[in-house]
């Protein structure tokens, strides 16, 4: 078996573009290896939060070993890891990528290569990856599979002769894409005999055996009781548990060289098993880490407050939960005069911070309110200090500023021909400055512009969406820091500032975006008894103004006959809203409020 | 002592001759044979009730719905008797039928009066027909007319018009004509009720849809103010916010609710307060018959009301009289101080200049009036 181990060890990953077909095709792999029967099969196995199979997205990485039994008669050790499939988690694909030889890459048959399928085929190349391309969806009526594979060898450069043509959904030549696995993907070559190496490309936090690491083994062996040691981390643990997933955790006696896995060892904190991260034998440790550690690093802040003021410890016990888990998350505590005790959060990117949101309302059952992302933006002081802030509160006062920096981003944008104008007058308008236009072939254009991050994450995603009708996409990355003209912008709510409400923006912007945040909360702050001026400023200059009349009548004429219980529900009703709301001043401010004005519609 | 004090009595009939637009009331459209197998049930309802109803005289009768006018002469004499053998009727008692103008006709109208009816309470709504007709009413502001001349030649001086304001494309001529036609028939009751779009109704959709436009809160807040003025003029009493009397002919039966008074409810989806407890009887007509004749009360939900909510409720359901809340009937009845209980809730109000005090009754200003819902959720 030993000779055999790495010889019959196929590791792969699937990367596609988003809704390409990922999940579905690793259940199908899975059903067709005979691990799960299809009735057993929860739709998208994978995919195992309810807010992944909800949004269709991957978030955390799972991986799972398959036994396949190939045309050559020989049984194959299939392990699978998935990625997960957005721009936010590209460091994560990286990693579960270098745990790989290869990578099935799916493209859509109807919608062809887009910006992440290339992201992430430039990802699989770095790690010197066999790419295995397989056009998925050839059900479909608008399946036009000529021309997608034209477009695999045009624009990748990939031999395209022979490759699997499937449906996942309909389960057609899955056995194809198991059998090109098998073929054309490199077997593992690690030394059994060297010092234990292994690559941390995920990890999670289990409530009985503490932090469980996801593993490839490059060299050596892992075995219970040893003595290991995280290289950048630099703290050592004893080994507690070895396995592997099939799909449930399987203990094993060792995991070798070539092998996919898992390893306990009574760690505590997720932060201690990062991902990207070499693990290591103690005492006779490998000689060189792997190459492209980072720590990642937070690119998106917002805040994130209870809505109920009292629930504030609930929210910091949940944030630690989730942290536990996501060694991506940071947060801090900071207080509001218009939200109180809350916490700023850093994420990944906005998707990230869309899904922390959900996860803390919807596992922790938590109400929350949410401030406006904000970048990290570089204030220069005139007194030559720098300071980097993520909230706009902080923002020094403008006299004591010498010059401001933003983040800015490469941004990739693939789009059907016809769309072109319309993306770039989007980009022109977000203060994009055009890098590159690449003609895929004579319909499909890459679009590469410098973007401020601060504008993709205000509704960029959705505005190119729109502008598409669905058909641009996006990946983006960070390019650094360049000076701009930066102001922050306040909201007062009858002449109270709203500390929640401030934000950063450009000067050519700023005019339009308060204009666009008094009338967004006109619509949502409800009408009172007197007249409430909204008011957007800059510094000391009111920019734009508009007011909420007062109200007048507010009466309901009938009293439901003799159903007192329906009122008196109707009415407690009422106040529960009431009592929810935000008190700035004498005003009642709704929670919904403080993000309607993260989208407004430009 | 309280096993002796006089109750009032709500009978629901759910049939409609069609359904109007803005009802959410339970009701279904009908005809006469389902409608006498009805009364037999409610028969059996009434007989199940006779016990627990022997120290309690009945002051008020209700007939609503739906449509109550649907029931025939004969057997409104006969569900009469009925309640009268059951139960005991006090000779003084107020005993309202809710109709519709164009179905009483003038043997209707006497059988009615010989049971015992002694008030009508018509829904005109509107007197303009392309009002009625968003409305999803059938009738005709003549027919009205003939039908009120009709009942007081029968004896029934105790008459009600409802009528509505916020109609979609209704214009502040049309609203003031409407007073108008109504007040110059002397009518010694009126209830002016603002258009409200409940969810599930037919009018909500039309208004989602976009297909009707509400007329906004300006026009709305001006027709309610108008009302006021000009019936108080005319010598109404504006007693309840949506309610206007000539002296001496409130609605008694309405009073108990807002009183926070107990009153037995039957009939199907019928809503009752007997002995502390509120409940509500099962809305399905297959439901209401198969329990009566197993011998089960048709209650689909029952909840004592706690003394917290019993508080609040005497506080929202008061406040809705121009006459307020009497803080001696409020200690009398709940054995503590309604300044004391809510006596922030009540500062609060004062200052907002929504409710004010007047001698030792809490009433609502006329502010109190144009925004009492923000009064009464103070309450909730």
């Amino acid at each position: 078996m030993s000779a055999n181990r790495q010889t019959k060890t196929r590791n792969f990953s699937i990367i596609a573009h988003i809704d390409h077909g990922k999940s579905t095709l690793a259940d199908r792999l899975i059903e067709h290896t005979g691990l799960v029967s299809h009735r057993d099969m929860k739709e998208q196995l994978l995919d195992n939060m309810d807010l992944e199979r909800e949004r269709g997205i991957t978030i955390k990485l799972q991986t799972i070993r398959l036994n396949y039994k190939a045309k050559d008669g020989e049984e194959y050790r299939l392990n699978l890891i998935d990625t997960p499939g957005h721009v936010d988690f590209t460091y994560e694909v990286s990693r579960s990528l270098a745990a790989c030889e290869g990578a099935v890459l799916i493209v859509d048959a109807a919608q062809g290569i887009e910006a992440q399928t290339l992201a992430n085929v430039y990802l699989a190349l770095e790690q010197d990856l066999e790419i295995i391309p397989v056009i998925n969806k050839i059900d479909l009526p608008s399946a036009r599979v000529e021309e997608v594979k034209k477009e695999i060898e045009d624009v990748i450069g990939l031999d395209t002769e022979g490759i699997p043509l499937i449906s996942a959904k309909e389960g057609i030549n899955i056995g194809d894409v198991l059998e090109a696995v098998v073929q054309r993907i490199p077997a593992p070559k690690g030394d059994e005999a060297a010092p234990a190496k292994a690559l941390i490309f995920d990890s999670i936090y289990d409530n009985y055996r503490g932090v469980i690491g996801y593993i490839r083994m490059m060299d050596g062996e892992l075995k219970k009781g040893m003595h290991i040691k995280m290289m950048a981390g630099k703290k050592e643990f004893e080994v507690t548990e070895v396995g592997l997933f099939s799909p449930g955790p399987i203990e094993q006696e060792s995991l070798k060289a070539g092998d996919v896995g898992y390893v306990a060892a009574s760690i505590k904190d997720v932060r201690n098993c990062r991902v990207g991260d070499t693990i290591t034998d103690a005492k006779r440790p490998t000689e060189k880490p792997f190459p492209g550690y980072r720590k990642v690093v937070p690119m998106v802040y917002c805040g994130v407050y209870p809505a109920e003021g009292e629930k504030f410890e609930d929210v910091k016990d949940a944030l630690e939960k989730l942290q536990v888990n996501d060694a991506a998350l940071v947060f801090e505590h900071e207080t509001s005069a218009a939200l109180g005790f809350g916490f700023r959060c850093g994420f990944l990117g906005l998707l990230h911070m869309e899904i922390m949101q959900e996860r803390l309302e919807r596992e922790f059952d938590l109400d929350l309110v949410t401030t406006a992302p904000s970048v990290i933006y570089q204030i220069y002081k005139t007194d030559g200090e720098m300071v980097s802030i993520q909230n706009p509160a902080n923002m020094p006062k403008p006299q004591e500023i010498s010059k401001i920096e933003e983040p800015i981003v490469r941004a990739s944008v693939m789009v059907q021909n016809d769309y072109v104008g319309s993306v770039m007058e989007l980009c022109q308008e977000r203060r994009g400055a055009m890098i590159s236009m690449d003609y895929l072939d004579k319909n499909r254009v890459t679009l590469q512009y410098e973007l401020p991050l601060n504008e993709v994450i205000f509704d960029f995603f959705d505005a190119l969406k729109s502008k598409t009708r669905g058909y641009g996409s996006l990946d983006y990355e960070m390019m650094g820091y360049r000076e701009s003209k930066l102001v922050k912008l306040d909201i007062l709510i009858n002449g109270e500032q709203v500390d929640a409400l401030s934000f950063i923006v450009h000067e050519s912007k700023a005019y339009e975006r308060g204009k666009q945040m008094c009338e967004k909360l006109k619509d949502e702050i409800p009408r009172h008894q007197f007249a409430i001026p909204l008011q957007a400023a800059i510094g000391q200059k009111i920019i734009s103004r508009e007011t909420i009349r007062a109200l007048r009548k507010d009466v309901t004429a009938k009293c439901y006959g003799g159903d007192i219980s329906r009122k008196r529900k109707l009415l407690e009703k009422q106040k529960e809203g009431k009592k929810r709301m935000r008190q700035v001043g004498s005003v009642e401010v709704p929670q919904k409020a403080f993000m309607s004005v993260l989208k407004l519609d430009s | 002592m309280k096993q002796y004090s006089p109750i009032s009595l709500y009978i629901h009939i759910p049939y409609c001759a069609s359904k109007c637009h803005y009802c959410d009331f339970v009701s279904c459209v009908g005809n006469e044979t389902e409608i006498k197998q009805y009364l037999l049930l409610l028969e059996k309802e009434i007989g199940m009730y006779r016990n627990l109803m022997k120290n309690r005289p009945i002051k008020t009768i209700f007939f609503g719905g739906g449509t109550p006018s649907l029931i025939p002469g004969q057997e409104m004499m006969w569900l009469m008797k009925v309640i009268r053998n059951a139960f005991n009727l006090m000779p003084e008692a107020e005993v309202s039928v809710e109709a519709n103008p164009g179905q009483m006709n003038q043997r209707k109208l006497h059988a009615y009066r010989e049971s015992g009816i002694n008030r009508i309470s018509f829904g005109l709504q509107a007197i303009q027909d392309p009002l009625l007709n968003i409305l999803g009413r059938k009738h005709n502001a003549e027919a009205f007319y003939q039908q009120v001349t009709k009942a007081r030649q029968e004896g029934f001086w105790d008459i009600n018009a409802d009528i509505i304001f916020g109609i979609p494309g209704q214009e502040m001529e049309d609203w003031l004509e409407t007073i108008q036609y109504v007040t110059s028939m002397e009518l010694p009751h009126l209830s002016c009720y603002g258009l409200t779009y409940e969810e599930g109704t037919r009018i909500f959709e039309m208004m989602k849809s976009g297909f009707i436009d509400p007329l906004g809160e300006d026009l709305e807040w001006l027709m309610f103010r108008k009302t006021i003025e000009i019936l108080q003029e005319k010598g109404y009493v504006h007693y309840e916010i949506s309610n206007y009397s000539k002296p001496g002919y409130q609605c008694r039966h309405n009073l108990t609710y807002w009183k926070n008074e107990e009153y037995l409810a039957l009939g199907i989806a019928a809503h009752g307060y007997l002995n502390g407890i509120r409940y509500e009887n099962v809305d399905k007509a297959k439901d209401y018959e198969s329990m009566l004749k197993q011998k089960i009360y048709p209650v689909f939900t029952r909840e004592r009301v706690s003394d917290d909510d019993w508080v609040k409720e005497t506080m929202f359901l008061g406040l809705r009289l121009r006459e307020g809340i009497s803080l001696k009937e409020f200690k009398k009845k709940h054995n503590q101080s309604c300044l004391h209980l809510f006596e922030k809730e009540i500062q609060e109000l004062i200052q907002q200049k929504l409710v004010w005090r007047d001698g030792e009754r809490i009433k609502l200003t006329e502010k109190g009036f144009d925004l009492a819902n923000q009064v009464l959720v103070c309450f909730a």
